[in-house]
């Protein structure tokens, strides 16, 4: 003999019933109102659930997921691969003396230009090259001086004057989400100066670069500004550096 | 996906390349497997990073020459989820409430719209189970294998999901 709660609890699970299991339900639905009114609900309930979950469009974030499985895969199998791992750590390596030369002799020019060019004010760095009160001048032959100093598009990136309310992960996944199949190299929080946009200069943000597709540029370096305070994407530019 | 999926296909075919295998669970889990999280830790964001975690682990696994199931899927799934939501409350990121549940893609039913403010009401174990349960159709067996209780627990807990979700609902009792 089943009890009324018995019912009640299959009531709820009738999709997965047996047939002697649902064979007993209708009979004691015939005879019991709650139950029958409780069958109707949940069966309401599961239509309800099911347009509720279609109603999330989940295909293109399935495709974004696929595309970082298969990169996180595709680099643990790079490095699985002494000779290829050799080489691609040594493109770094090759990249970086080649703009630190492009540098160096970008600076040692006697047009000016590069003298000329105003550098980022900051208390916590050294001055330009031959500016009165400079700290350190820039050692010849390096990519950049030991300070937090990078060029982007023109942008400077000054050592940060605050902390930032979002982390680094959530500032690659935005990235990430902007710019799906991204590699991203560095991540770093920088207050940005940059006159020529407003839209990020003053700015407390992530600085994500990496190399991905460019629009009408095929691949190149990027650099995308995520503000730090609220984790939302402000803009992309093309980038020299890190 | 249906139930009669999940009895069939659970396990991937042994012969596929383990990228092939690793690709196949994707396509077929990967949609179900972000809804449900997405329901489970209220994120879209942090739902994303979960599914590719646990995809990453299932590739581990079948690495090492272990079967992965999506019972085991669903399970690393929501154990990453769990994690998450608790890293959430950590750092307060996430809502005090963790039935504020994310914001519905617009334009939406009103019908839609009142299912998701009823189970914004709900606990993420309540959700969890009438997800489970009604929209990926798993049998009570197999969400016991998933959340580690025995069958019985999770017929228990499924009345009850589903009378706090109608309470929610303001279906007339």
């Amino acid at each position: 003999m089943t009890d009324h709660s018995t019912f009640e609890e299959m009531v709820a699970r009738r999709d997965e019933l047996s047939a002697p299991e649902e064979a007993a339900l209708r009979d004691h639905l015939l005879v019991c109102v709650a139950c029958k009114h409780d069958a109707e609900i949940y069966a309401e309930q599961d239509s309800l659930l099911r347009m509720h979950a279609e109603a999330e469009p989940v295909d293109e974030r399935a495709i974004v997921v696929r595309t970082r499985v298969r990169q996180a895969i595709g680099r643990r199998q790079t490095h699985g691969m002494p000779i290829l791992r050799h080489t691609i750590r040594a493109l770094p390596v090759a990249a970086v003396l080649t703009i630190g030369a492009a540098f160096a002799l970008h600076s040692y020019l006697p047009t000016g230009h590069s003298v000329a060019r105003p550098n980022p004010v900051s208390p916590t760095q050294p001055g330009p090259r031959g500016t009165p009160g400079a700290k350190t001048p820039a050692t010849p032959g390096t990519t950049m001086p030991k300070t937090r100093r990078w060029r982007v598009s023109g942008v400077r990136l000054l050592r940060p004057d605050g902390n930032a309310r979002v982390d680094r992960r959530r500032a690659e996944r935005v990235t990430h989400r902007r710019w799906p199949g991204i590699h991203i190299r560095k991540v770093v929080l920088a207050h940005v100066r940059a006159p020529n946009m407003p839209a990020v200069n003053g700015r407390l943000c992530w600085v994500v670069f990496g190399r991905g597709r460019l629009p009408a540029a095929g691949h190149g370096n990027l650099a995308v500004f995520v503000d730090a305070h609220t984790g939302r994407f402000v803009l992309a530019a093309a980038s020299q550096g890190p | 996906m249906t139930a009669s999926e999940h009895e069939s296909g659970a396990t991937p075919d042994p012969s596929h390349h383990i990228d092939g295998q690793i690709e196949e669970l994707m396509t077929h889990y990967g949609g179900a497997l972000l809804r449900f999280l997405i329901l489970l830790v209220g994120d879209r964001d942090a739902a994303e990073d979960c599914a590719q975690d646990t995809f990453i682990r299932a590739y581990n696994n079948l690495q090492k020459g272990r079967p992965v199931t999506v019972h085991w899927l669903y399970k690393v799934a929501r154990n990453r989820a769990l994690d998450e939501l608790q890293h959430g409350r950590r750092e307060q990121t996430q809502s005090e409430s963790l039935g504020d549940l994310v914001a519905l893609p617009s334009p939406v039913s009103a019908v839609t719209a009142s299912v998701h403010r009823a189970l914004g009401q709900l606990s993420p174990g309540d959700r969890e189970i009438l997800y489970l349960f009604s929209v990926d159709r798993f049998k009570t067996a197999d969400i016991a294998v998933m959340l580690g209780i025995s069958p019985e627990a999770v017929r228990v807990r499924l009345l009850r999901a589903r009378r706090r979700f109608r309470l929610a609902y303001g279906a007339p009792s």
